[in-house]
């Protein structure tokens, strides 16, 4: 009786709200594992749902949804290098190997299509909370800016995973503009570089979404060169999956490198080691999927490439110590 | 000069037993495109895009009839092209009006309101499938049409739905892809000013009120915000006129003789899943902004379109007559009582 007064006032959600972004993501935050959150967001989502009233929790809810999004997305993520392993690794004459592909594709899909209604819910429950996600910016508490942040990622990832399940959730694709210019709603040194990069890596992806005489890849790699410094490399993780989606393969090098040399040069950030860790492995994946395409093996390290035969012999031939400059020729 | 021709020597067989021993390493380990062909697909979308996806469905497709095809993304269409001419890649997926310097045969499918509905749209695609003198016609320079895919038809938007006459358009300013001879020779017909853009540029142009209309295909809706350029009085004229498409065009020599018409039919039975993509972008318009051209105006566009493909056949050489003779018998197959039908001007 009790609690469903509270829950008509809306004091619970409040206090639902408060309790997931102040104590939960902060106890989180601060530890470098994604899967832990992940299931904490599968498994708490329907129980924060419960505690709706007249009110929804929905800064609760932004952050279940988003982390149980990074759950499906894994799995997504296994099954798109199931694709690719298999077409490198299954001869053309194998007579199962459409099927294996095609099956891959289908299971990549269905996971592909959960993560984008995840990572969408996350993304209207922020909406809820904040109001549009545009500007003028909405009002944002201090504290609530890392929801804010959770919400500008999982709406990127909803409009890229529901492309590519067909979509079927029907993630509108004019969100991303509008991502890009509620970025700019938050302080980018604040928060490692990621509004800038998240804004230019928008710009890059739909011609005409911002400023005519803007370069859009430079100001991504600029922003993420100097988040990472702060030992949240998210932004070099956002310059690599959008490389990789523009099929800018050199670019995605580039930015995989420089995540790869500031892991040897900068500590990962303590207080934030979850974004930092998340970052790791959105960059892995568009890492996986490169080594996997050239060697049919995932990446050994991070910021390191497959050495082609072509390239290592091209080397070789410079430096034969039997060639002209051989010190032991008798000419 | 003994010395100099030695290292020489050496270096050429140094080069060959390197070449060797690649061939030997690509072979080790069974990678299966250790020969692939390249296609170059342009996707504003990237990899997450619609025609990458199916262009990656293709190459599976492919591999069953032994020809194994790399697809690289392309999210600007120019580089995919010059890519291709650069022999970078041996087949390339651009839009028609891109590859009309290769063969104006099948670019010709997008002519100016030759083609005002899809099933008129699939009709063709299927006679370009399946017509021997079609196949013949498709391939020029070496350069062969593999495959059609339709991306939408053109629709122009205008920022004052008031417009929506020939007669209101002149004057009028257009966003004009440039690259795009048949729309600068129509927009010069209806006497409209052309202001030169880009698909960086036409959103914000319409956007920001620079242009009075441009003109795109419902897909773009969405991404460009172009409900922000319609605002409360703006709206799109419900009438086609022309038909985008999506064009696979391969090097005749790195493919099996088989090849364009294994291709085709791929893409032919590949059409209505492709046109789905088009016509959930149209239903995701709102119906507030569609403006139904009265049936007494209609003559009028047709009439200006007729004289646009003929100008462009006759003067630019960009559209083939006999392409555009055939696409005037299935018009006039589909409604006969059309003014052109009564004479025989294409």
């Amino acid at each position: 009786m009790l609690l469903a007064w509270m829950l008509s006032l809306g004091c619970v959600t409040k206090i639902v709200d408060r309790v997931t972004v102040d104590r939960i993501v902060g106890q989180a935050k601060v530890v470098g594992d994604t899967q832990m959150p992940c299931a904490l967001g599968e498994s708490l989502n329907h129980v924060l749902m419960a505690t709706q009233g007249k009110k929804t929790p929905d800064l609760a809810l932004l952050i279940s949804n988003g982390t149980s999004a990074m759950c499906s997305q894994s799995t997504a993520w296994e099954e798109h290098l199931r694709v690719e392993r298999t077409k490198v690794q299954r001869p053309l004459e194998d007579p199962f190997r459409i099927a294996e592909i095609k099956d891959a594709q289908i299971t990549a899909a269905r996971w592909d299509t959960m993560t984008a209604r995840r990572f969408y819910q996350a993304f209207q429950h922020a909406e809820n909370a904040f109001g549009t996600v545009d500007t003028p910016c909405p009002k944002i508490a201090k504290e609530d800016e890392v929801a804010y942040l959770v919400a500008l990622i999982s709406g990127t990832f909803a409009v890229l995973h529901d492309k590519q399940s067909d979509g079927v959730n029907g993630v509108p694709l004019d969100l991303l503009p509008k991502i890009a210019r509620g970025a700019a709603c938050l302080d980018n040194d604040t928060w490692w570089g990621v509004p800038d990069a998240l804004q230019a890596g928008i710009w890059a992806t739909i011609p005409g979404s911002g400023p005519s005489d803007a370069q859009p890849w430079d100001l991504l790699e600029a922003s993420a060169s100097e988040g990472a410094k702060s030992g949240v490399r998210v932004a070099y993780a956002v310059g690599a999956l959008l490389a990789n989606n523009a099929g800018d393969t050199d670019r995605m090098k580039t930015f995989l490198q420089g995540y790869g040399e500031s892991l040897a040069s900068t500590p990962r950030h303590q207080d934030w080691a979850f974004f930092d860790q998340y970052a790791y492995e959105v960059a892995l994946h568009a890492s996986d999927l490169y080594w996997i395409g050239e060697v049919g093996y995932r990446t050994p390290e991070l910021g390191t490439f497959p050495i082609k035969p072509s390239e290592s012999l091209e080397t070789n031939t410079d430096d034969d110590p039997f060639g002209e400059t051989d010190p032991f020729s008798e000419e | 000069m003994t010395g100099k021709f030695t290292t020489n020597t050496m270096k050429v067989w140094r080069r060959f037993i390197g070449q060797c021993a690649l061939i030997g390493m690509g072979l080790w380990g069974g990678m299966s495109s250790a020969n692939a062909q390249s296609v170059c697909v342009f996707d504003p979308a990237g990899k997450a895009g619609d025609y990458y996806r199916l262009l990656d469905e293709y190459a599976l497709e492919a591999s069953s009839w032994g020809v194994s095809l790399d697809v690289k993304v392309y999210t600007d269409e120019e580089t995919a092209v010059k890519d291709y001419e650069a022999k970078q890649c041996d087949a390339v997926v651009a839009t028609g009006v891109r590859l009309q310097r290769f063969n104006n045969f099948p670019t010709t499918i997008e002519a100016i309101g030759a083609l005002p509905t899809y099933p008129l749209l699939k009709g063709m695609v299927k006679t370009l499938t399946t017509s021997g003198g079609a196949a013949k016609a498709m391939t020029k320079s070496g350069n062969a049409t593999v495959g059609i895919i339709p991306i939408g038809a053109v629709y122009v938007f205008v920022r004052d739905r008031n417009i929506d006459t020939v007669a209101e358009l002149a004057g009028k300013k257009i966003a004009t892809m440039d690259y795009d001879k048949p729309s600068v020779v129509m927009v010069e017909k209806i006497g409209a000013i052309m202001v030169p853009a880009d698909l960086g540029s036409i959103g914000p142009k319409f956007n920001n009120g620079d242009v009075d209309a441009c003109y795109v295909s419902a897909p773009v809706y969405q991404p460009f915000e172009l409900w922000k350029g319609l605002g409360d009085k703006g709206g799109i004229a419900k009438l086609p006129i022309a038909q985008a498409t999506l064009q696979v065009m391969a090097r005749e020599e790195a493919f099996p003789a088989d090849f364009p018409a294994k291709s085709r039919q791929f893409f032919w039975t590949k059409f209505d899943q492709a046109l789905g993509y088009v016509t959930k972008a149209e239903a995701g318009i709102p119906s507030k902004y569609w403006i139904e051209i009265p049936a007494s105006d209609l003559p009028d566009f047709d009439d200006m379109f007729q004289r646009s493909r003929i100008e462009l056949r006759d003067t630019h050489k960009a559209y083939d007559p006999k392409m555009l003779g055939v696409m005037r018998d299935k018009r006039c197959k589909m409604d006969p009582a059309r003014a052109e039908c009564a004479e025989d001007k294409e």
